[in-house]
């Protein structure tokens, strides 16, 4: 096989490095017979596309056609379809999480196969993970890429996948693993509200603000959470229904006496046939290992504090103070470029890790926009572009911009194996990072095994051999750049912590259920 | 309007679902989406490098046909139509990457100039399916199977490697090297012919 031929066929796999296209690059433009080479490789790649690649787009089409009149003598009007692109500033922010009714109460009213009224519920899955299903009108299909439902649906997600439910409005329902939920209404009646029915499993949902009188519900086997703008996640175990409010307020209510609680941020409610709902105070956030913590609540100013009460504390100051906005209740935004950096290397966080071999990095965020790759530093300990002891960062391809499939979180961590620019880095899926706020927590334990939570939930596996020996001892701390400033990340920050230790899943959900304020 | 495509799910010829459209019977173009989404795919699949938004290109295409649809006209073949539309959306595309790739102008330049002339797609295209197709039948079975989990089932490279107990690299190598005999095989086919 040709250099050439190796090349392209990377980078038709997507899986091509910049190095690699600046040779490809050099060698098309060199030679006329490599250019024949490359577009002989190119055609087949297309036939093998064209022959064996299979496409339905028929019910997405008419999901966008559905509410367009057919042109008269003239073009119909125009729609815009990326709806993860709709502006979160009017979503009234708030956070939920809802644990469901039990296992038992899930079998023994195990979701109807329903026929499916052919109506569309105004809602799509995008960017399933492989192994996510959907029963509609009694056939069950794999979704892939983006799909519409119809009113009862039924959405069921594999051991380790997820699948993302979006609304035209922007409400986001991510339904987590080994989830079975329906979406809309199945008799059709209801179907100016939005409705999901969870029979088991976890969802987290990013709620923007609804109409006046028709809250959003996500209802389980014995119980009905509402609300009218809110983000929350609901999750099915063997027991109880549970609301986990991070912020507003949601209504829970038992649905056989209809006793209810309303759950303000920073609390809890358990519903069950024995347990009546309560609104009760969450737990506190997991401080131990607790290396540093910036909650970004100053107010005004150039600086964030390290607030761990670990000494020596590292706080943060930052190059453009303009670029910066303070927010009410806490957070700073990024509208410009700007970088908080610590004043010097970090050495009890240094220290910490070494000797462990472990670490986790948390924060909770609102990227500006879903584009930002580079990877686009959102907390680093490094020197420069291409040498580091971690960065947790936005991502995507570099082949076109906006990157294809949207961006993912990227974390890059130095070991005695990786490079020292962390390399190869552990990576969400394409298309996991919203301009919303977000739960990112990244985790390495001293086996290797490193993990990627989003909301609480694992979105990505990764092993990385080796230790922390190999960490070099004077690299500071920057947030939103790199330190040669030409890595920018735009959003808000609400809070960044940093662990000497792996959390472990548990431990990730308590810190995701006390929320960016806890 | 003449239609030479043979009906798959539908007797019903493309003029009346087009006339049934205009009419206001939108449930019919959905029929003249299954009819022609591989024809369009086709044309969409010149996108190679952005193959995540090729889905996206197919679907938008067909938006762009149905606001279109009050402008075309009975007496023409539906199918050259459609595929016109698609190749202008893919154009389109590709001027978006180009404008926006660091280093890939070169790359989509070729494309447009040479995978989406409408010169060459009809008959060539058709001869080179043609030879895929005997090419394909050739391939040893791991080889053929390795192609359709990428192709048919667009397996990622991991998960098929986690399935076989084998490396993802291995597999990426065991690709590449039947896309060099497919292309060498196909080379053949076409120059016997």
């Amino acid at each position: 096989m040709s250099r050439v031929e190796e090349l392209t066929f990377k980078l038709l796999d997507a899986e091509i490095s910049d190095a690699d296209t600046e040779e490809l690059e050099q060698l098309l433009s060199d030679s006329a017979e490599a250019r024949d080479e490359h577009l002989a490789c190119c055609k087949l790649e297309a036939g093998l596309r064209g022959r064996l690649g299979s496409v339905d787009v028929a019910a997405r089409v008419m999901a966008e056609i559905a509410a367009q009149p057919v042109s008269s003598g003239g073009e119909t009007t125009r729609r815009r379809f990326r709806l993860l692109s709709l502006p979160w500033l009017r979503v009234a922010a708030a956070m939920v999480v809802l644990c469901g009714i039990g296992l038992l109460a899930h079998l023994w009213t195990r979701p109807p196969v329903t026929a499916g009224p052919p109506a569309f519920a105004g809602v799509r899955i995008a960017n399933a993970d492989p192994g996510v299903t959907v029963l509609s009108g009694g056939e069950r299909r794999q979704a892939t890429g983006e799909l519409p439902l119809r009113h009862g649906d039924m959405v069921e997600t594999a051991y380790m996948r997820v699948a993302s439910l979006v609304y035209r409005d922007g409400t986001r329902i991510v339904l987590g693993p080994s989830t079975t939920a329906t979406v809309g209404d199945p008799t059709g009646k209801e179907t100016e509200r939005k409705t999901i029915h969870l029979w088991h499993g976890t969802s987290t949902a990013h709620v923007a603000e609804q109409p006046e009188g028709r809250p959003l519900a996500i209802t389980t086997p014995g119980a009905a959470a509402e609300v009218l703008g809110t983000r929350f996640r609901v999750s099915v175990d063997d027991a109880q229904t549970r609301v986990d409010v991070v912020e507003g307020k949601v209504k829970l209510t038992r649905e056989a006496d209809g006793a209810s609680a309303t759950v303000s941020r920073g609390q809890f409610a358990a519903s069950a046939p024995t347990v009546e709902p309560v609104a009760a105070p969450q737990p506190p956030r997991v401080r131990d290992a607790l290396v540093a913590l910036y909650r970004f609540d100053e107010g005004d100013g150039g600086v964030a504090h390290d607030v761990s009460g670990v000494a020596p504390i590292a706080d943060l100051t930052v190059d453009e103070p303009d670029a910066l906005e303070w927010l009410d209740g806490g957070g700073v935004r990024f509208s410009d470029r700007a970088m908080f950096a610590s004043s010097g290397p970090v050495t009890k966080l240094v220290d910490a890790c070494v000797s462990s071999n472990e670490i986790s990095v948390e924060a909770w965020i609102s990227p500006s926009t879903t584009d930002q790759i580079g990877p686009a530093r959102i907390v680093t300990l490094s020197g420069d572009t291409s040498t580091r002891d971690f960065t947790l960062g936005q991502d995507g391809s570099q082949e076109s911009w906006p990157p294809p499939g949207g961006t993912l979180y990227s974390f890059r961590l130095r070991t005695t194996t990786t490079t020292e620019n962390g390399t190869p880095p552990a990576e969400t899926a394409r298309g996991t990072v919203v301009a919303d706020l977000m739960h990112v927590l990244y985790t390495r334990a001293h086996d290797g095994a490193a993990k990627i939570y989003i909301d609480g939930v694992e979105r990505a596996t990764h092993g990385v051999d080796g230790d922390f020996s190999a960490w070099a001892s004077d690299f500071r701390i920057a947030l939103g750049d790199e330190f040669t400033r030409d890595r920018p990340w735009l959003g808000t920050y609400h809070l960044v912590a940093l662990y000497s230790r792996a959390l472990s899943p548990d431990e990730v959900v308590r810190n995701f259920r006390a929320g960016p304020r806890g | 309007m003449t239609d030479s495509r043979p009906s798959e799910s539908t007797d019903t010829p493309t003029g009346e679902l087009i006339a049934g459209v205009r009419d206001g019977r939108i449930e019919l173009f959905e029929q003249i989406v299954r009819r022609y989404q591989q024809d369009v795919l086709s044309v969409v699949c010149a996108m190679l490098y952005d193959r995540s938004a090729t889905e996206d290109l197919v679907q938008q295409v067909f938006v762009n046909v149905y606001r279109s649809l009050d402008t075309f006209e009975m007496d023409r073949d539906f199918g050259p139509w459609i595929r016109t539309i698609a190749r202008n959306a893919v154009r389109e595309q590709l001027r978006k990457s180009a404008r926006y790739a660091k280093r890939l102008e070169t790359y989509a330049n070729m494309l447009e100039t040479s995978l989406i002339d409408e010169t060459s797609t009809e008959e060539s295209q058709q001869r080179m399916q043609a030879s895929l197709d005997r090419c394909l039948d050739k391939l040893p079975e791991r080889a053929r199977t390795i192609v359709q989990l990428r192709y048919s089932a667009r397996r990622s490279f991991d998960d098929i490697a986690a399935d076989w107990k084998t490396s993802a690299g291995a597999l990426r190598n065991l690709l590449s090297r039947t896309r060099t005999k497919l292309r060498e095989c196909i080379e053949e086919d076409v120059a016997r012919q």
